[in-house]
């Protein structure tokens, strides 16, 4: 896990108002987290959730005013690649999402005077032997062995393309722009023998997991971000975590602003409209608009009594708008000061920690990262959870070799590209799900990473269609296509053979473990995942073979 | 059969063809021939449009009459009509209706244009055109001059050169250049007020040509009493230093943002403050573009310096409080406590290895420094 150096200096960066940002000291702590060894958030005393609504105050005319920040950045603040120094250079590579989320890391990382130190600083990627802490996919090979066989292994969580590729981009990035800025040390592989590249790689793909396994999805606009404080919360994996990340997300992409901005109305920097028709068309709809509701006064000359009127007019205008001299309250505050509390009374332009239920005394305080499995959770955070809800167990090796048999040719060529599809839809309709999240991974053939066994030992409905689809005769199989509105009614009927041919896989499943020995130092990580997916393995062969 | 007579709708916010015969019944009575396309145009101009208007009686009013000023500058109207531009200048987008789209649409994209060296030069053109256009206004600087009759100058000047003074109609500003006196920050109005000796009035003057704008302003000294004024001497030295501090530290691979650190140092060091709701900007082909350049220290603007871009550094320091005001005419920016407020402003380009100031001054250049008083 990424860990958490410099609290201190953390915590100082917080307390510079110009960095606009709020953590509420008197009711965190940052302590040893209770799992892991790294760094987490506790509270320093009970503290309570009064309301019940949830929503927050991002969006809404009410904030829940009984309930307490525990932490509020201003968008201002975060580290994205839109908010570093590097942000025009980055738009000029054509970057974004985690690269320029990285780079910014970097580059913000070199410059001892970045507004970002305190918060860059307490970013540690190292271990306590002074060894950097890299994803899964950069593991020694008898550490990765012993992942041989695993979801993670079939997902590629050991493969280091990704990574390499990411590297090739950031130097190929570092050696463009070097005229301009230096190379960050991380990235000066200029004249370097080939085994210090290799220590300079490994400490890079440490850097990315440490990047990646602290950003947070802003909006539209920052896209991917670190965010100061946020990151502290460590990931709940039991659908029950104590606090929510909140943010505005649908901004306009150009500029940031969550409404009325320009480019609404006139479009973005490269549309091609006509400016000239484009600004006169908008106008012309207003006039027009406003016509209609002039109509009875429409005017041949101008007299002296309408401009009488217009005078009037303006009076109660100038009268109804309030008094906008400042407010002298906080004429004591310094102009940073002042500045904060203003980006901090407008939530839409803030991302929030808000607590989601009341919590006691010295205990942590946990966010969800989202509902992720373990091998997710392993490549991105280096941790897993025990008995992981989100776990599955993919059929989909077994499956290749088995479609190899011609006997089945015609049912699975109709699966691939119809049946599959076709099934996921009827069966999110008869749900009432979401179609679109549904049919996400329909595309080729990504329907055999689907075939899975879920964490309760129970094939996943898709995978029991298609068993019960090879074990359709062809004259049956036939039958199925012609009525295939049916489809979902079709493939759900209990059919021993399609058990039979589950439980087939499943078997052929177990067997794909290789017999390693986890090496210690990873032993907390890839056992319980290990351990799991074979559970899981079992319960389904004790159901199937009932 | 009778032809419609073709002509402008004067609604600043409008300015479109028109043959409309609906005229502003004062300025008819005034000799001027103002046409409105319609009512609703009339009407939505009409509050900028009647400060066109003479008042009887009166050389000069202020039309804010309940406005609490914060210090003893007041607007003097009535202004002076709009002065026009020939056909055959070319305009920016925004001379007809006020509405710059282009800059709109290109606000905050995170790209800082580069320029390559044929638009180089024809920056290079107008920057030294709004160079001659500044000193042949300040030259004019004394009291007793009002600030509409050097915009009136710097209008002539300006057009005289085929070039289009970049504020005019910019988000309907109805002047061809920015007369700030004394408290007034920036974005003052060009009215009937006369300099007064010991005053001080920054000129901000931006021409349009050949498809670029040039951006550049200086604050001056009106009269002897100013130039013996220790405190304001100071306050006018501080700033014009700190513009010329910022931009030594100009070159490839500066942050944008380090600016500000230089340009808050030396005012504290000189016991001023820093403006922070007005920004440098780039500045190109747009009037207003990225980078916004802010002046006071621990900003976190966003960009780093490479050849080819152009952005102005004009840092704005007050006497005393850096908290600002905004008139009811929703241009003048004022001190929140009446106390004078100094400018100075270069369009830059960065070099390879370093800066070039487009819009330096020259050896017959009105205005410079002036010693301290110890």
């Amino acid at each position: 896990m990424a860990t958490t150096a410099n609290v201190e200096g953390l915590l100082d960066w917080f307390r510079d108002p110009s960095n606009k940002s709020f953590w509420n000291e008197d009711l965190l702590d940052i302590r040893t987290a209770s799992v892991g060894g790294g760094a987490g958030v506790f509270a320093r005393e009970d503290i309570d959730v009064h309301s019940h609504d949830h929503c927050g105050g991002h969006g809404d005319d009410h904030e829940h005013e009984d309930t307490p920040i525990l932490l509020r950045v201003s968008k201002e603040a975060i580290l994205s690649g839109r908010n570093s120094k590097i942000c025009n250079l980055l738009y000029e590579g054509g970057l974004d999402g985690m690269q320029a989320v990285v780079l910014a890391y970097l580059y913000e990382k070199a410059d001892p005077t970045s507004p970002w130190k305190g918060y860059v600083d307490s970013i540690n990627i190292y271990d306590d032997n002074g060894k950097p802490i890299v994803p899964p996919c950069m593991w020694d090979e008898e550490a990765k062995k012993c992942l041989k066989g695993t979801e993670a292994e079939v997902l590629g969580v050991t493969d280091p393309e990704e990574i390499e590729r990411y590297f090739t981009i950031a130097l190929a990035f570092a050696r463009e722009v070097e005229s301009v800025i230096p190379r960050p040390k991380e990235l000066d592989i200029v004249g370097k023998p080939q085994e210090e590249v290799e220590k300079m790689f490994e400490v890079y793909a440490a850097i990315v997991l440490a990047v990646s396994s602290r950003a947070f999805t802003i909006d539209d606009f920052h896209g991917l971000a670190l965010v100061p404080g946020a990151d502290l919360f460590n990931h709940n994996a039991y659908d029950d975590e104590d606090v929510h990340f909140e943010t505005i997300a649908d901004v306009c992409p150009f500029c940031g602003k969550d409404s009325g901005c320009g480019h609404s109305e006139f479009g973005g920097p490269d549309s091609e409209e006509d400016d000239s028709m484009t600004g006169s068309d908008s106008e012309d709809e207003e006039e027009s608009g406003e016509e209609e509701e002039n109509d009875d006064e429409q005017l041949l000359e101008i007299t002296e009594e309408v401009i009488e009127r217009f005078e009037s007019d303006l009076l109660e205008q100038n009268g109804s708008e309030s008094d906008e001299s400042s407010d002298e309250s906080d004429a004591e505050l310094s102009p940073v000061e002042r500045e904060r509390n203003s980006a901090f009374s407008d939530p839409d332009s803030c991302c929030d920690i808000t607590l989601v239920k009341s919590i006691k005394k010295d205990q942590e305080i946990f966010n969800t990262y989202g509902d992720l499995s373990n091998p997710f959770l392993l490549s991105s955070y280096l941790f897993v959870a025990k008995n992981n809800p989100n776990d599955t167990v993919g059929l989909g090796r077994q499956i290749i070799r088995f479609s190899k048999n011609s006997k089945f040719a015609k049912h699975i060529s109709w699966w691939e590209k119809t049946g599959y599809v076709l099934f996921k839809s009827q069966f999110a309709r008869a749900r009432g799900l979401d179609e679109d999240e549904e049919q996400q991974d329909s595309v080729s053939d990504g329907w055999k990473l689907d075939m899975k066994i879920a964490a309760d030992g129970n094939p996943t409905p898709a995978t029991y269609a298609f068993a019960r689809l090879l074990s359709l005769s062809h004259i049956h199989l036939k039958r199925v296509i012609l009525q295939k509105h049916k489809l979902h009614s079709s493939l759900t009927i209990r059919d021993p053979r399609a058990n039979r041919l589950l439980l087939h896989w499943c078997q052929q499943r177990v067997s794909q473990y290789g017999e390693v020995k986890v090496p210690p130092g990873y032993k907390h990580m890839v056992s319980p995942l290990i351990n799991h997916e074979k559970q899981i393995l079992a319960k389904a062969i004790e159901r199937l073979s009932r | 059969m009778v032809e419609a007579t073709l002509t402008f709708c004067c609604g600043p916010d409008c300015g479109k063809e028109t043959t409309s015969t609906l005229k502003c019944p004062t300025c008819l009575k005034e000799g001027l021939n103002m046409v409105f396309c319609d009512q609703s145009c009339f009407r939505r101009n009409w509050a900028q449009h009647k400060n066109i208007h003479k008042k009887p009686d009166a050389d000069s009013y202020d039309p804010f009459p309940k406005f609490s000023y914060a210090g003893n500058v007041k607007p003097a109207y009535p202004l002076t009509p709009r002065r026009e531009v020939p056909a055959h200048i070319p305009r920016p987008d925004y001379a007809q209706n006020g509405k710059p789209v282009t800059e709109i649409k290109n606000d905050r994209t995170g790209k800082i244009k580069v320029l390559d060296e044929k638009e180089i030069k024809a920056l290079r053109v107008v920057c030294a055109l709004a160079r001659e256009v500044i000193d042949i206004a300040a030259a004019a600087v004394k009291p007793g001059v009002t600030t509409d009759e050097i915009d009136e100058i710097v209008h002539n000047e300006t057009i005289k050169r085929n070039a289009y003074p970049s504020p005019l109609n910019y988000w309907n500003y109805p002047k061809s250049v920015c007369t700030s006196v004394n408290e007034v920050i920036c974005h003052g109005i060009p009215d009937k007020r006369p300099l007064q000796d010991g005053d001080i009035v920054n000129l901000d003057v931006t021409l349009y040509k050949n498809g670029f704008h040039a951006d550049l302003n200086e604050t001056y000294y009106v009269g002897e009493k100013a130039t013996a004024n220790k405190d304001l001497v100071n306050l006018v030295e501080t700033t014009r230093e700190s513009l010329e501090l910022a931009i030594s530290s100009v070159k490839p691979g500066l942050a944008i943002r380090q600016l500000g650190e230089i340009i808050e140092a030396h005012a504290k060091k000189n016991n001023v403050s820093v403006v922070r709701s007005y920004c440098g900007h780039g500045i190109n082909t747009l009037f207003h573009c990225q980078p916004d350049i802010p002046h006071y220290a621990k900003n976190k603007a966003v960009g780093v310096c490479k050849p080819g871009i152009v952005f102005t550094i004009e840092p704005m320091l007050n006497m005393g409080t850096y908290r600002d005001n905004l008139w009811p005419d929703n241009w003048t920016s004022t001190t929140a406590d009446g106390l004078p407020s100094a400018q100075f402003e270069h369009t830059l380009l960065v070099t390879e290895d370093g800066v070039e100031v487009l819009t330096s001054r020259n050896k017959k250049s009105p205005g410079g420094p002036v010693k301290r008083i110890a």
